[in-house]
Formats: structure tokens, sequence, C-alpha cells
């Protein structure tokens, strides 16, 4: 299977895939993965948006690190063995898709987020989103190096522009993929009692884990 | 195949399912079987950490709406949604009541303590109310039990003139933890599980927890539709429950009376899935979520916050006229930080002052809408929420929004923050600076995921009334297609009722149960 077709089948899959896409079950795959070894496909990718999303950069936050909280996300959401956020992160990755997503990301669009009656709040047409999103590429990609076409390999400031850019999509799925990761990734890191200390917060009153 | 032979089988042991257990076995002697889909967690379970209690939630808290936009959050253990509030207590909305029975016909429901509602002597709503009330403690917190965050939202009311009012709680000597959403570890919230749930179990009701109800059947008797049993599946039982009173595995209940109180989305899908005819196609559609948008303020020193009684005040000042709720609230970090904007190190700056940040909500009452409910997918074997925000609720959200913007600011806030990632105008994210920003709330869009709504209160998707054609169940709760078959949870409740729905629930359990046990002729008993 050449790139594209990987591509446009990992879209596929993750349009169709239940139990991403459409259960939003983020939080109910907790604690049903063991821990193991990211595949190497999507891994770049995920511990890439864990440096965007949290704040490494910052030094209060030394306290993590990326490879604590992407193993701890493995262990807790099996984010490794799921195929479908393993395709949606490597779409994520592959920055040219943004201005020309997949087929199958737009089907998937059509059938998720359809454009009620009477709501102005986004073009009514999947095309019409895509050419939004595709302005809106074109301004922050201006700066960017041709040779880096993928999201791990942008200097971080441009990464969380990136970032934004899903969560200010067009395209509702966009804005589902940047409102799941952002909510896996977040509850891995503040609930590790290492960025309790980091924001002040005291913790549990009872000192005791649940078997 | 475990066979289980009953008179009265209930599914879901929440706020509905307890009571009911608990007042039909204090007023019959008949064999009641209680059924859960979560596991029986008590007080040496709860440790206080996000993660680990969503266990008590629906699909552990990861439920949404289809577009992934609104988490529908609801308990799933022995208590339901009583074991992982923050013990707000309503009474029912007799305004709400009333336009029920104008506009759906529903009756009696009197709220004279003289009434005797389907001939049953002393059965009213005013007397259900009182029951509940006592056995669950509801009262007012004393002036010390309040904390700053909720004493900076008094105070950021009072000086814009806006009305507030202290909550009743349903607790016992609270010692101010603050984890009521993870479930009271000291069993001072008196949640269903240690009250209603544990007089039905003392009176002999024989629960069944980790229990998934597959289906109910039916029988055809001359022109009488009948619902005979139910088909279920019992899970392994989970590590920190209770132990459990069967085998794993498959289970099959006969019943003469089958109440249905699975809340507002399960209860539907059980129904879809079972069957039930259904010719309006009207069971599961007309959901209400009550969706809430949490408002964040920053303050220059330190205060108490996610410690205390976590909501005491609240403001019903735009009831009537806009139809919605502040309430005070506060978030651990887990739920803080997926709520709040952006990312990186801007979302850090948040973060950082944990400890300076002040919280409430605004919860809407928002509108029936026909396109929203809940549809289950045999294919998928799940239930699908299908919920779009319609214009006019959206409008409103805007001025809830600016107004809570306006009150934060006024408690004393220097940067209020709303949970979204919208760009409001001149603003980079939702989060503003002065108070005279907050009219760029009119710029709201809630396009799905991209502004974090949150909803806890799913009701109005079996809906009561006496017409067939705009109603799925009878005053009874009783099915217009099957006599003993009733829904007794919110599922019932025509239109939102129009408050948090604990008590309002937890009432018409109590009443319905009292009307049960005096009408045991109606199911064959």
């Amino acid at each position: 299977m050449d790139r594209r077709a990987f591509l446009e089948a990992s879209s596929l899959a993750a349009a169709t895939s239940l139990h991403w896409l459409r259960s939003g079950g983020l939080l109910g795959q907790l604690a049903q993965a063991a821990p193991t070894e990211p595949t190497a496909a999507s891994n770049g990718a995920f511990i890439a948006l864990v440096k965007a999303i949290l704040p490494f950069d910052d030094p209060r936050f030394a306290a993590l690190s990326p490879a604590a909280v992407s193993t701890r996300a493995n262990a807790l959401f099996g984010i490794a063995q799921d195929a479908a956020i393993s395709g949606n992160l490597a779409v994520f990755d592959e920055l040219a898709l943004f201005a020309s997503p997949p087929g199958a990301l737009t089907s998937a669009e059509l059938v998720l987020y359809p454009a009620p009656t009477g709501d102005r709040s986004q073009p009514a047409t999947v095309e019409a989103r895509i050419a939004a999103d595709a302005k809106s590429y074109q301004v922050l990609s201006a700066r960017w190096n041709p040779a880096q076409p993928t999201f791990s390999s942008l200097p971080l400031q441009e990464q969380r522009a990136y970032v934004m850019l899903w969560a200010r999509s067009d395209l509702g799925v966009r804005r589902r993929f940047y409102r799941a990761m952002k909510s896996l990734i977040m509850a891995t890191a503040y609930s590790m009692d290492e960025a309790w200390s980091v924001i002040g917060y005291a913790g549990p009153l009872l000192h005791f884990r649940s078997p | 195949m475990i066979n289980v032979d009953a008179d009265i089988a209930i599914i879901g042991a929440g706020a509905a399912g307890a009571t009911l257990a608990a007042t039909l076995s204090e007023f019959t002697n008949k064999r009641i079987v209680l059924l859960e889909r979560g596991g029986y967690y008590t007080h040496e379970f709860f440790d206080q950490r996000e993660l680990d209690m969503s266990v008590l939630y629906a699909q552990r808290g990861g439920r949404t709406t289809v577009d992934g936009a609104i988490p529908v959050q609801s308990g799933e253990c022995v208590g339901g949604g009583t074991t992982v509030n923050f013990a707000l207590c309503f009474d029912p909305r007799q305004d709400v009541w009333g336009g029920w029975k104008r506009d759906m016909g529903v009756a009696p429901f009197s709220f004279e303590r003289s009434a005797n509602d389907f001939g049953v002597s002393g059965l009213n709503m005013a007397s259900a109310l009182a029951d509940v009330r006592r056995r669950l403690n509801v009262h007012t917190p004393s002036d010390d039990e309040i904390n700053d965050n909720n004493r900076n939202f008094a105070a950021g009311c009072k000086a814009l003139g806006v009305q507030t009012k202290r909550f009743e709680l349903n607790m016992i000597d609270c010692i101010g933890c603050g984890y009521c959403g993870q479930g009271c570890a000291y069993d001072r919230k008196l949640s269903t599980m240690v009250t209603y749930a544990h007089d039905a179990l003392r009176r002999n009701v024989h629960l069944i927890h980790h229990c998934e109800v597959q289906s109910i059947q039916f029988a055809q008797r001359g022109t009488q539709r009948v619902a005979t049993g139910l088909t279920a599946i019992v899970r392994p039982t989970a590590p920190g429950s209770e132990k459990n009173s069967v085998e794993p595995g498959e289970l099959a209940i006969g019943a003469k009376l089958i109440i249905v109180s699975a809340g507002a989305i399960a209860s539907p899908a059980l129904l879809q899935r079972s069957h039930l005819p259904d010719p309006n196609q009207l069971i599961g559609r007309g959901l209400v979520l009550h969706p809430s948008l949490p408002i964040a303020g920053v303050f220059d020193k330190e205060l108490s916050n996610y410690r205390g009684i976590t909501g005491a005040i609240y403001s019903d000042q735009y009831y009537s006229s806009h139809g919605f709720y502040y309430e005070c609230l506060f978030d651990h970090p887990v739920a803080a930080a997926c709520a709040l904007p952006v990312i990186g190190s801007e979302h850090f700056a948040l973060m950082a002052q944990y400890p300076k940040l002040a919280g409430f909500g605004l919860m809407l009452v928002d509108s029936v809408g026909s396109r929203n409910g809940v549809l289950w997918d045999e294919g998928r074997q799940t239930a699908d929420i299908i919920y779009h925000l319609s214009e006019p609720d959206k409008e409103r959200l805007r001025f809830a929004a600016r107004r809570g913007v306006e009150i934060m600011f006024a408690a004393g806030a220097k940067e209020v923050v709303l949970t979204s990632d919208e760009q409001l105008g001149s603003l980079g994210s939702a989060r503003f600076k002065n108070r005279q920003d907050a009219a760029l709330c009119d710029r709201l869009q809630f396009r799905p995921c991209e502004t974090f709504l949150v909803s806890s209160h799913a009701q109005a998707t079996v809906k009561m009334g006496e017409d067939p054609k705009r109603s799925s169940v009878n005053s009874r709760g009783e099915s217009h297609a099957c006599k003993n078959l009733m829904v007794c949870d919110a599922s019932v409740f025509p239109t939102s009722c129009g408050a948090n729905p604990m008590i309002s629930v937890m009432t018409l359990a109590r009443y319905q149960g009292k009307r049960v046990a005096n009408e045991m002729s109606r199911y064959g008993m």
C-alpha cells in the first residue's frame, strides 16, 4: 500500500471506527490496556502532540516528562493498540493533508456534522469548510520550511499554532480530534501526583489507592 | 442460565430505582429484585482520585453526544447519580408540574397534603416530598460551611443586583473534603446508596449489580400485551465492588411488574431494543440535557475553592426571564485541565494559578427539540445521543455567558475565562481581561467540540401524558402499550423539570412506589 492509500485507509478507519469517532468514549477505554511499547508509526506524532499540548517548555513543569506522560497515556487509554487513533495521528502529522483532506474524512464530516437548518455558525457544505480551512492553513504555513512536511518536525510554537488550526477548524471531525486528544493528554498529565505540586493542588485527603 | 422469579423487577438502582425498592419493600411483602448495570461501591472504595472514580460513571465518564460535543454524565453504580452528584437539592417546581398537567394532561400529582391521589389515602406529592427530604436530611448549610469560592460568587452577584440563594443539600455533618463527584468517602452525603438502597437491602430486596439488561419480553393475553420478564447478562464483579448475589452469566427474571428506572439515556434505549410498540416513534425523542458552561475567574490571592462544600450558592434570578441558573461549582485538576481553553503555555498560565481560581457554571434549562433524542443502534449495540442546540437556546447561552463574565469581574476577578477555544472578536482566546469585553460573548458560536459544554441532567425521553399520540407512558408511569411495564425516572418528565432533578426524581419514585403498593391488583398481585 502506498503512502497516500495508507492515509486514506487510516482516515477511513478513523471515520468509521465506532469506538473512536462515534462513541466518544475516551475514558471508556481506561485501564483496559496493559502498558506496551507504542508503535513507531504514530508514536512520533503522539509525543510531539504531548509536547505541544503540555508546557514542558516551562521550567515549573519539569516534574513531568513527555516520555512519562506518553507511557501513562498508553497504559490508561491503550493508544498504541488502537488502529483508529494511530491512523488519525498519521493523518494529523501529514501537514499537506490539512488543505486537501482524504475523501474518507470528508465523508465522515457529512455524516457526523451536517449543518442543521438555521445554523449559521459554519459553512453548510463540506467543500466550503475545506476551502476555509485551506485558507487559514495557507496563511499559517507560509512561514514553514517545505522540506519539513510533518507536524512532528515543526518548531514548538508552530506546532501549537497548527494544533489550534484543528481546534478552530471549520470541519467538525477536526475539532473533535483536537478535543479528544486534548482531553486524553490533559487527563493523563493532571491525574499524576507530580503535576499536583506544580499547580498547588494538595490532592486527596485519603492516602491510599484503590485496588 | 440463572432463573429468578419475582413479583417486581426494578431496572436501575439510582435516584428512582433505589427509592422505589425501599418504598415497595416498606409497604408490601412482595419479592423485589433491583438490577444495577454498574457496581456496588461503598465508602471504602472511594479514593478521591478523578480517574480511578470514573468507574462510578456511565462509560467511565466518556459518554458524549454522537458529535462528541457534550459529555453526558450520569452515575452508573448503586446510588446512580446520587453517588456522584454535588448533593444539590431543589424541591419539584410546582409551576413546571402545573404546566405538565395543562399541556400533557398529567394528573393528579397534587401538592396539597390533604389530597388522596388515585384514590389512595394520603398519596400526594407533598407527602412524598416530605418523606424524601426527611430521609435525606435535606437542609441549608450554615454560614461557616461556605467556602471562598461560593462567597466570591455571592459577592459578585450582589454587586450587580443579582439575587442569590443558598442551596439545600442532602448531607449530614459534611467534612468539606470537596470530593462529592468522586463518591463520599465518609458517608456524609446521603446518596440513595446509603439511604434508600440501604433500606431496601435491609428489607431483603434482592440486589443484582453488574447486571446488563438485554431486553424485556412480552406476551399477548387476549387483547392485552403484558410484560413477562427480562433477560440480562451479569458481568464478573469488578475490583473494589461489593460481592454480587449471583454468579456471572446469563440471567432470566420473571416478574408481574417491571419498572424501568435506568435514567433518560438507558431507559429509552432498553425500551427500543425490547421492541416495545411505539407507533408514533416517540420513545427517545425530545431529550433535554441542561447544557452547562463553566466560567472561571483568576483572583489576586489564594482562596478555598476545591475544598469545602463545592456548591452552596446559586442564583435563579434569570430562571423566569431567560431559563437558566448560575450554580457555584469547582473542578478538580483533571476536569479543570480538560475544560480550560487552548493548550501549551497559555493553558498552563491558568493551571499554574489553580489555587487562585474561582468557578461557577451556568446551567441552561433547554427547550425540547424533536430532533434531539436517544437512538439505540442495534448493529453497534450503543445508545446514540443526538443533540443540537437550537438557535434560541444558543442566544440564551450567550446572554448567560455575558452576564456570568460580568458577575465574575464584579466578584473581584482580574481575569475571567470561558471553557471555550473560540476566538471572540479582538480576544485571541476566551480570556477576558476587563469587564467591557464581556459583550464579546455575543460572538460565541457553540460549534460542536469548540466550546466545552457539559450535561449531567438528561431528561424527557419517555414522556408522561394521557394522550398516546404525544406521550409514551401515562400518569402512573405505565407504558401506553403495556400496563405492567412502568417507567419511573427523569425520562418521564415531558420537558426539563426546571432545576437539578434529583429530588424531583426521588419524589416521583416515592409517590409511584406508594401508589403501586396500594394498587397491587392492577398488576395481578
